[in-house]
């Protein structure tokens, strides 16, 4: 399992390393806990910068391995999706419960949340059944204590009977003390010895019995956790099992968990109840959502501009050096021409269209998220999926999306029924991707004259692809994937200031990464593809490259594109980011253009090759709606283990790309607007 | 779908709780994943939870339940029964809630 190949989103496959890599003397760590602790925060405070993975910024979906200093001994800390309970539900709990039975970590962080200790307590309870080797790590004590919840740490530790660390991870408090008693766990200094739940009588008794008769386990397997599971089969015994476990919880919890009274009214019915009130309410809750997607893209679109030009100024420069030392060297055409006209002036596109509005939509998008909106979003939004028979989680996979929709495709483990998460799953692309976002900002800021207009067309697109979601996600539940919706709980963690600089670092340090990396791996060599294919002639006597254009043209004409953009997108599979670059490569070798630089040669390029504003629409609309890149079919095929799905995945999305583009040309014919 | 009413004395939905209004948990009637994911976030009998808001387009609804705050589908919250608690707070919202749904 921990193997799976997971194309890991941003194309960080490579990432992965299964947990046989690790030396054999390094110590296995897990980090659990229910969503919304701060566990992330805690797994980045203890591993730093040396992690192996992490899919967009700040969350985990598929397990991440970092390596985390004890006080000069090192271990492999791995982050588990995050679980309410292990007697599993979603594919991400019976990931966190499987890596625990199986891999029988040297020790387990369980991440709770000080303000909502009771139901914390609960999966602590659970795997404290499985491995005696745990310690509590109380975490946002600083934001309990505001809201006048004290914890009592150490009469928490005699109650549980395994080592507590109060912490507060975003400031670094009681981090010191987490990582001296980890360094005592898995040395073996430290032996816990919780006192087991005690469940009703015929349970025991059951239970001891069962155990008796068990064939040999595993050693990292408790026999005692495997006779509960099987006598839990039973729906009644389920829930007398649950309610022991919850009393126990509350016994526990109203021991070592106290309120100032004065607080008590406020905290117990609403958190921050002025803010809610305001962003979900009845008249503001939706038109702000859509001020505040429009916000992010306007401070992308401004902010984008300078960098973007400074960048592309910087790299053409760069362009004619190489060009002048290659000449120096006597080099041969075919050579210059595929790697500086190919390989290097891809590359040098992506990095400077590309790069800058990445860096900023990013860590705009995650502070939002980790303030809370985006669960805010999911309970605002979820009426509407639910008309769609769609699952409510799913606005949180679809928002994924706009990260990456291989990591969206694979966000959609929290979706507990199978049903709604192939829906999920199949609609994901509709949610334009980090690597279309700068095509469409790039397209629109042609077509609109300003910033505010052209971020009003970027949030329009977006808009476009939340009614294609809703609308297949509708039109897949009444055919091929008929049902009605399944139950849904959201969780509304309360709002939490996020941790700006962190952020904001973070982000950028993943994002220039990842672009850098991409543009070498798939812009590189995409690059040199092209430039052959628009330089190679064919008898006919023109390039390969606007023959497979002519041939596309008829098909192309129909949707208001033309050939070499129906080319462009095909020939960017690999890459939604490289299908501009491609396409303005496909068109300086037709027209012999010489000169080339960022955004504002674009325009010139592209009114050169017969766009008018329905060309560059009917592309926007063609990049949101359009078949997933490879990377996220083969997450998709990973995701399903169908090759069914997986071409319904990259055929549905294109055949609505194909009717819509045809619709917005035709009517715009009719209505004489071009 | 069976009513409450008919076998609990006392008991509503928890899906007609007002908003503002507290009610103790008196059954779970729903099975299978539901039941158990209910179970798992301790909705278990004589559990206090609390209507507090409903979304912007009526439904669903947000509950806070052991220090959490959790939203369910007026579907999924039919299925819980609860005895409502007269409590001060009972009419903080009680007015916009009613009319939601």
């Amino acid at each position: 399992m921990l193997n799976r190949p997971a194309g890991r989103a941003d194309g960080r496959a490579s990432a992965h390393y299964s947990l046989t890599h690790r030396c054999p003397d390094e110590h296995v760590i897990a980090l659990a806990g229910n969503p919304n602790t701060g566990k992330s925060t805690v797994f980045n405070a203890l591993t730093g910068l040396r992690q192996h993975t992490g899919n967009w910024p700040g969350k985990t979906v598929d397990l991440a391995f970092g390596r985390a200093d004890l006080g000069g001994k090192q271990a492999v800390v791995v982050d588990l999706p995050g679980a309410y309970s292990l007697l599993a539900c979603s594919e991400d709990e019976s990931i966190a419960r499987d890596f625990l039975c199986e891999q029988g970590p040297d020790a387990v962080i369980v991440v709770v949340e000080a303000g909502c200790l009771e139901r914390n307590l609960n999966l602590v309870l659970q795997i404290l059944e499985l491995t005696t080797r745990v310690v509590v790590c109380v975490n946002l004590i600083d934001e309990a204590n505001r809201r006048g919840i004290q914890v009592d740490g150490e009469a928490l530790e005699r109650e549980l009977g395994v080592p507590v660390a109060l912490t507060a991870a975003s400031t670094g408090y009681g981090l010191e003390e987490l990582r001296r008693i980890l360094a005592d766990l898995v040395d073996g200094r430290l032996k816990p010895e919780p006192s087991p739940i005690t469940y009703p009588t015929d349970i025991e008794d059951a239970s001891r019995e069962l155990e008796s008769r068990l064939p040999t386990l595993p050693p990292a397997v408790s026999r005692r956790y495997v006779a509960l599971r099987l006598l839990d089969t039973d729906p009644l015994t389920r829930q007398r099992i649950v309610e022991a476990i919850y009393r126990r919880a509350k016994s526990i919890s109203d021991k070592v968990v106290s309120q100032a009274t004065s607080s008590i009214q406020t905290s117990k019915t609403t958190m921050k109840p002025g803010i809610d009130d305001v962003l979900t309410s009845r008249w503001l809750g939706l038109p702000i959502m859509l001020a505040l997607l429009g916000g992010v893209f306007w401070i992308t679109l401004v902010g984008a501009n300078y960098p973007s030009a400074l960048l592309a100024r910087a790299l053409f420069h760069m362009e004619s050096w190489l060009s002048a030392a290659f000449r120096a060297a006597h080099a041969p055409d075919w050579l210059h021409g595929a790697v500086v006209l190919g390989a290097y002036r891809t590359m040098a596109w992506v990095v400077s269209v590309m790069l800058p509005p990445m860096a900023i939509f990013f860590p705009l998008f995650t502070l939002l998220e980790d303030l809370g909106y985006l669960a805010r979003v999911s309970f605002n939004m979820d009426w509407c999926f639910r008309q769609c028979g769609a699952h409510g989680k799913q606005s949180l996979t679809m928002a994924m999306g706009f990260g990456c929709n291989a990591a969206g495709a694979m966000a959609c483990r929290i979706i507990d029924s199978p049903r709604e998460r192939l829906v999920a799953i199949l609609t994901n692309n509709f949610a334009p991707c980090n690597g279309r976002f700068p095509t469409l900002i790039a397209l629109a800021s042609l077509i609109a004259a300003g910033s505010l207009p052209a971020s009003l067309l970027v949030v329009t697109m977006v808009l476009l692809g939340v009614t294609a979601t809703l609308g297949m996600s509708w039109a897949l539940s009444r055919t091929v994937l008929r049902g009605v919706p399944s139950s849904f709980i959201l969780e509304l963690p309360p709002y939490r200031m996020p941790q700006v600089a962190q952020v904001l670092l973070r982000s950028l340090y993943d994002r220039t990464l990842l672009v850098l990396r991409r543009a070498v791996i798939v812009a590189a060599p995409a690059g040199v593809v092209v430039w052959v294919l628009a330089n190679m002639t064919t008898p006919g006597g023109s390039n390969v490259l606007a023959t497979i254009a002519r041939t596309l043209q008829p098909a192309a004409a129909l949707m208001g594109l033309d050939g070499f953009i129906l080319t462009a997108f095909i020939l960017g599979l690999p890459a939604n980011e490289i299908v501009l670059p491609i396409l303005v490569m496909a068109y300086s070798s037709s027209t012999a253009l010489v000169e080339t630089a960022g955004l504002a040669v674009l325009g010139r390029i592209l009114a050169a090759n017969g766009w008018t504003w329905l060309t560059a629409l009917n592309t926007m609309i063609f990049s949101v709606l359009h078949f997933p890149c490879s990377t996220t079919l083969l997450t998709i095929a990973a995701e399903t283990k169908s090759l069914r799905w997986t071409a319904l995945a990259a055929l549905m999305p294109t055949a609505v790309a194909i009717v819509v583009c045809c619709a917005t040309h035709a009517v715009a014919r009719l209505l004489g607007l071009v | 779908m069976e009513n409450a009413h008919d076998r609990e004395p006392g008991a509503i939905a928890l899906s007609d709780l007002h908003m503002g209004q507290t009610g103790i948990i008196r059954s779970v009637l729903a099975t299978g994943m539901a039941r158990s994911r209910l179970l798992d976030l301790g909705f278990l009998f004589g559990t206090r939870v609390t209507a507090v808001r409903r979304a912007p387009l009526g439904d669903p609804t947000a509950f806070t339940i052991r220090g959490a705050m959790l939203a369910l589908r007026a579907q999924d919250a039919s299925l819980v029964t609860v005895t409502p608690v007269d409590s001060p707070q009972m009419n903080t919202e009680a007015g916009t809630g009613a009319g939601a749904c």
